[in-house]
């Protein structure tokens, strides 16, 4: 049981993320080692929240884990900045290393010249964040649930592992999402895109705390609405035709080549 | 054993330019290829080549050609780095016998009481790497005393010996405990016969001949039995300590004038001939003497790239123009080409030249400076990375996993791969052979501090209060 549960739940949590790697990283060694930079800098963000939190919760001696818990509201703001801060950071990293970057694409893709890298370059940015934020929120926790008997988590309810999974997996969705739009935003300097997708992101991180009263709905309904939003967004803002998308569904044995 | 820690360039590829063409090229060069290498047998004094050469253009390829170099050999190190990781983090986490010592320490740590108070744990720790850390400065001393004065056979023994005991001894070991882990009975002939096959395989293909991928695993294999062996049998806190030391001494050992690893790599590359393969994981195929004729082109690859070896010259025109002001990499990198004549493997007489080059390099603005830049086509393709560097990545990640945390794990592996990322970026400036350890055991020890103190408890926090950030 437990076993079957550790692999159902990871396959939920990282099997998108897993196959968007496989299918659209892995073959090129200069995605793979951005994918492997932005998941060090999203590391970086948060060592920095927890610096923040730590020395907050020194400050005012917060010592109990009742009063810990209040105060999650805090870490949770703070470290969602210092993500937001990091992925412009590192936007800023990438756009100074841009030539040298285009180079790499395009010369390293076997033979075929990458036509649009700047929206390859932050969709590979975006699922590195969002594969190391779902690799630190959920790791532990399959490490749990894969030993002897274990259905939820520390006594809580049943639901607890998937609820997280399928958390996990919208987050990583959506972390490569704001990374489309966000790095769109700041080309273009079109300060809507920029506001409403770190709006976006605090309001997804805020409505993960109904997830205490095991009000599931209410945190995964608005999350799930907000991924499929920030998707058609991206999808959008990459150039992607809704018309290519549907032919694409339609004739499933042709190769598209249309998204990203 | 090898805590060797060397890794080589590979030298750009020339970039196939129809505007070089080998009448400038051959009176300026005449090399020729053999067995993947190749000599040089005269060299003229260098010619101020044509003026026309578009240097702009010819920049941009090389640029480009080694952009797209130095990606593909990050990945060819980091899939392997990686895999090897994994072994380890694997084994230990499933078989929770491999990291119980049972009391059993390495001989050279014998300060190990677990119930002491911190101060001494800190000292003993201390006292625990030194002894290790002088063990293998003798070691490394005494085997480049006995490479300088060429007593191959005694190296050679050396390391038949050294890997004799890991793949027969150790691998018997891990195979004992990881069956007796899952209770599974196995009589003993059929693990004589197993044990038996994988050593003699493992010893034909990494001392002597067999396809490169079977090489590559079994060295990996090496070192991910070498990191369990240290990981047991080392005290929990001089780990820390040990692979502190271990990374001051590497950055000693390769980059000091008279370091020991230094010295190997540089008689290595006076004599023409390939570090030993047992200490070494290469990308490319390492060349042993009487190695399969080569000349078997069926690989386009190699086809062209011997065609490249027959153009074994770039020409570069006028420094002062504008090329010079956006490649302020590539004027460092051939600075500091210029300053390591020995590594690079030329000819004495390249010696001048190169400072010619560096001279007219440093003369440029005020003059019109033509400078002669020669780019050697590399002898063995591929990077090289030590196997004490597999070992102690491995060692790191498999500590930081041992104690139940995967958040720290993780945190470890992306900080090795970004400073493994980060060493080769460098490699590609310098073009000399750098110690692979200080900053990826810099940023995995400093990132598995910060997060098994720091952000372990916001994390657990938060997933148990299942709130995203």
């Amino acid at each position: 049981m437990g076993l079957a549960e550790f692999f159902g739940c990871s396959l939920v949590a990282f099997g998108p993320s897993l196959s968007m790697f496989c299918v659209t990283i892995a073959a090129c060694p200069i995605r793979v080692i951005i994918f492997i930079t932005a998941a060090f800098f999203w590391l970086v963000s948060l060592l920095f929240s927890s610096i923040v939190w730590c020395s907050v919760l020194e400050i005012f001696r917060i010592r109990t884990s009742e009063e810990k818990s209040n105060f999650v509201v805090f870490g949770l703001l703070v470290a969602v900045a210092f993500q937001e801060l990091f992925r412009y950071l590192f936007y800023g990293i990438l756009r100074r290393a841009d030539n040298g970057l285009k180079k790499m694409v395009e010369v390293g893709s076997t033979g075929s010249v990458v036509s649009d890298s700047r929206q390859l370059l932050a969709y590979v940015a975006g699922l590195g964040f969002g594969t190391m934020s779902g690799g630190f929120s959920l790791l532990n926790v399959l490490a749990e649930i894969g030993g002897p008997a274990s259905v939820g988590y520390g006594g809580q309810s049943e639901w607890f592992v998937l609820v997280s999974s399928v958390t996990t997996s919208l987050f990583v969705i959506l972390n490569t999402c704001w990374g489309v739009i966000l790095f769109h935003g700041y080309d273009t300097r079109d300060h809507r895109l920029i506001i409403g997708a770190i709006a976006s992101h605090f309001v997804c991180s805020l409505m993960t705390l109904f997830n205490k009263n095991e009000t599931y709905v209410a945190s995964l309904l608005p999350i799930s609405v907000m991924t499929v939003v920030c998707a058609g967004l991206a999808f959008h803002l990459a150039g992607g035709k809704y018309r290519k998308l549907h032919l694409m569904f339609k004739s499933r044995t042709s190769s598209v080549s249309s998204s990203q | 054993m090898a805590e060797t820690v060397v890794v080589r360039a590979a030298r750009p590829r020339k970039p196939q330019d129809d505007s070089l063409n080998t009448t400038e090229t051959e009176d300026l060069e005449v090399g020729f290829v053999q067995n993947g290498r190749h000599s040089w047998t005269h060299e003229p004094p260098p010619q101020p080549p044509p003026p026309n050469l578009q240097p702009n253009n010819l920049n941009q390829q090389l640029e480009e050609e080694e952009l797209k170099y130095g990606a593909k050999h990050v990945i060819k190190l980091i899939i392997p780095v990686s895999l090897c990781m994994l072994v380890v983090v694997a084994s230990i986490n499933t078989v929770t016998s491999l990291t119980e010592s049972n009391g059993q320490y390495l001989l050279y740590t014998p300060f190990h009481d677990q119930d002491v108070d911190t101060r001494t744990k800190v000292w003993q720790s201390f006292a625990n790497a030194l002894i290790l850390m002088s063990v293998i400065v003798v070691m490394t001393v005494l085997l480049i005393f006995l490479y300088k004065h060429r007593c191959y056979k005694v190296i050679h023994g050396w390391l038949i010996l050294s890997s004799l005991l890991l793949l027969f001894l150790f691998s018997y070991i891990y195979a004992y405990t990881v069956l007796s882990n899952y209770n599974i009975a196995v009589d003993y002939f059929t693990v004589a016969m197993c044990v038996w096959n994988f050593g003699m395989v493992g010893m034909v293909c990494i001392h002597w001949k067999g396809p490169l991928l079977l090489q590559q695993s079994y060295l990996i294999v090496i070192s991910a039995l070498m990191a369990m062996v240290f990981i047991k049998h080392m005290p929990p806190f001089t780990v820390w300590t040990v692979l502190g030391v271990i990374s001051v001494w590497d950055l000693i050992a390769v980059l000091s004038p008279k370091g020991p690893l230094r010295i190997l790599v540089e008689t290595a590359q006076q004599r023409e001939e390939p570090i030993f393969p047992a200490l070494i994981y290469s990308s490319a195929m390492v060349w042993l003497v009487g190695m399969a004729d080569t000349t078997t082109t069926s690989d386009p690859d190699t086809e062209a790239q011997n065609r490249r070896n027959r153009q074994l010259s770039e020409t570069q025109t006028d420094p002062s123009t504008e090329e010079q002001q956006n490649e302020p990499s590539a004027t460092r990198r051939r600075q500091a080409q210029a300053q390591q004549p020995a590594l690079t493997g030329r000819g004495p007489g390249s010696d001048a030249r190169a400072r010619t080059a560096r001279g007219a390099h440093q003369d440029a603005p005020g003059e019109n400076a033509r400078a002669v830049e020669i780019v050697h086509q590399e002898e063995e393709r591929g990077v090289k990375l030590g196997l004490g560097d597999f070992i102690f990545y491995s060692v790191l990640v498999g500590k930081a996993s041992s104690y139940g945390d995967w958040n720290t794990t993780l945190a470890c592996f992306v900080a090795i791969l970004i400073g493994l990322c980060l060493t080769l970026i460098l490699l590609a400036i310098f073009r000399k052979a750098l110690p692979a350890l200080p900053i990826s055991i810099a940023f995995g020890l400093v990132f598995y501090f910060a997060t098994s103190t720091l952000v372990q408890p916001f994390t657990a926090i938060l997933a148990q209060q299942q709130a995203y950030i």
